[in-house]
């Protein structure tokens, strides 16, 4: 294979194998996920990391992504394409125009500049929501129109969202009534609609001290990127030889290519009454169970891949 | 006397056309006038490129000049047009004598003692001359790698405007560069061009 793709290696992310396991999902199905975590639990260095188990740019999408660098002279001089996914974490601070793109000239913004990469956005409560409203068409069809007097402007923004977020204002779980009554309320902040829009989510507690200072290295980068591809692949062949990946799959396809056993349906019908989980995050629970068939070679979709997935809506379960 | 230069201008990402037109008046007082919706970097590359000419060793003609970059109502921006408006003048002062930029298109920013400086852009300006059908393009060397990306055309790269000049007129001889052989692991070399073999040594 290429050189290293990413700042970080997994290997080097102590413990957090199951944080490790749903970005492992996220990557196959190309899903946008949320860790949730107090500080320094290494959600930012799983983020860095990620570009290292993504497949490798197709040539196409590195055109795609050199065109867009090159509108603004940000390709390596010397270089013919960009070849490494993108990785941009926006401070929250960053305006809209800088995230979105616009301008009186129009320019790509953040989400345009991440486009086949990552968009990380760290303490993602801490974005105003003027700012992650404009997230939602980019989410949705994979780029932005910036319109202007004279017309509008088409910037691609295909990405997947990592988003990172500490589940109490301090940084730390909640230990009496008072701090889980602001846990609530800062959960609150985050739009509903652009939590839907996130297939998985993923808790990334503290990490036990043996685990920390334990010899062995975790799970590498480069095995998870081989199940990663692997399981690309088998999207590649159910979707005719595109690039599509599960994530974007409609309700037809998934009735078509993602049909669920008896008892997998039957425990999804319950975890929709008990957690009240709305018509798009059922859409979302059986995308996720799609990859995770995928990354196990299955085509068909067991119980235990919905009962995984079903974890992963950990937001909706607690507004 | 009047010259056309093929050059682009960018919607978004997406390269459009653009033709430098160059009208040099017989007399007139000298003034220089630039239409075509241009921002503050291209109203200032008529001072860029007077003294890249004159620098250059070309006679820069004393007479009312207008430049138009069409289409007149898509705003252009940057000094990207540097180029092909000195290219369009020394065609308009018969400096270049031959028809060869016709077939080409041009983008670059020039510094005062002629030499040119890498621009924004230039993947999308080989894609255009691929879409268009030309021969190639004319950059500047640090842009070159860029425009190798797209497949099809030439690739002339140059640092100077004296070499463009040498180049259109025939007497300097300038090697054009063919596309980077780049395989599926993106292990991309140069090649000459009339061979693309893939990379040798590739690491698995």
């Amino acid at each position: 294979m290429q050189q290293a793709h990413a700042a970080i290696d997994f290997a080097e992310v102590r413990g957090q194998e199951a944080v490790k396991r749903a970005l492992t999902i996220a990557a196959a199905g190309g899903h946008n996920l949320m860790m949730i975590g107090p500080a320094g639990t290494g959600k930012s260095m799983c983020a860095k990391a990620l570009p290292g188990i993504l497949p490798p740019l197709s040539r196409d999408e590195a055109l795609e992504v050199t065109r867009i660098y090159s509108a603004i002279g940000q390709v390596p001089k010397g270089q013919s394409l960009m070849t490494a996914r993108p990785v941009r974490s926006p401070h929250h601070t960053a305006s809209p125009v800088a995230v979105v793109g616009g301008g009186t000239i129009p320019r790509p913004g953040e989400v345009s500049l991440a486009h086949h990469g990552v968009l990380f956005l760290d303490e993602m409560p801490e974005f105003p929501r003027a700012v992650l409203e404009t997230l939602r068409q980019p989410l949705e069809d994979g780029d932005v129109t910036i319109a202007r007097a004279q017309g509008s402007i088409r910037f691609p923004a295909r990405f997947m969202l990592v988003a990172a977020m500490n589940p109490t204002p301090k940084g730390s779980k909640p230990t009496d009534e008072v701090s889980q009554r602001a846990m609530d309320k800062y959960m609150a902040k985050i739009s509903g609609p652009l939590i839907d829009r996130v297939d998985i989510h993923v808790e990334v507690p503290p990490v036990p001290y043996q685990q920390l200072t334990g010899q062995k290295n975790g799970t590498d980068s480069a095995t998870l990127r081989a199940k990663v591809i692997e399981a690309r692949q088998r999207q590649a062949e159910r979707n005719g030889g595109t690039l599509k990946t599960n994530r974007v799959l409609s309700g037809r396809e998934l009735d078509e290519f993602a049909p669920l056993d008896p008892q997998a349906k039957e425990l999804l019908r319950q975890a929709m009454g008990e957690l009240g989980l709305s018509a798009r995050a059922y859409d979302k629970v059986r995308r996720v169970a799609r990859t995770i068939a995928d990354l196990e070679g299955l085509d068909d979709i067991n119980v235990a891949h919905v009962g995984e997935a079903i974890q992963y809506r950990l937001l909706d379960r607690q507004t | 006397m009047l010259a056309q230069v093929h050059s682009f201008v960018l919607q978004g990402i997406d390269p459009l056309s653009c033709e430098v037109e160059v009208d040099v008046a017989e007399s007139g007082f000298p003034k220089t006038t630039i239409v075509g919706l241009p921002d503050a970097a291209v109203k200032e590359s008529v001072e860029r490129v007077r003294s890249a000419i004159v620098n250059s060793g070309y006679p820069f003609p004393m007479a009312r000049l207008l430049v138009n970059l069409a289409p007149a109502d898509i705003r252009k921006e940057g000094p990207v047009y540097d180029l092909p408006i000195a290219v369009g003048l020394l065609l308009a002062a018969q400096v270049i004598q031959t028809p060869r930029h016709k077939q080409l298109l041009f983008a670059g920013e020039l510094a005062l003692d002629g030499r040119l400086r890498p621009v924004n852009g230039v993947i999308n300006l080989a894609i255009l001359a691929k879409r268009l059908g030309v021969e190639g393009v004319v950059v500047p060397t640090d842009n070159a790698e860029e425009a190798r990306a797209v497949d099809g055309i030439e690739v002339y790269p140059m640092d100077a405007l004296s070499s463009v000049v040498g180049f259109l007129n025939g007497t300097h001889e300038v090697e054009a560069l063919g596309p980077v052989s780049i395989d599926h692991e993106f292990c991309s070399k140069p090649t000459p061009r009339s061979t693309s073999p893939r990379c040798a040594g590739k690491r698995r």
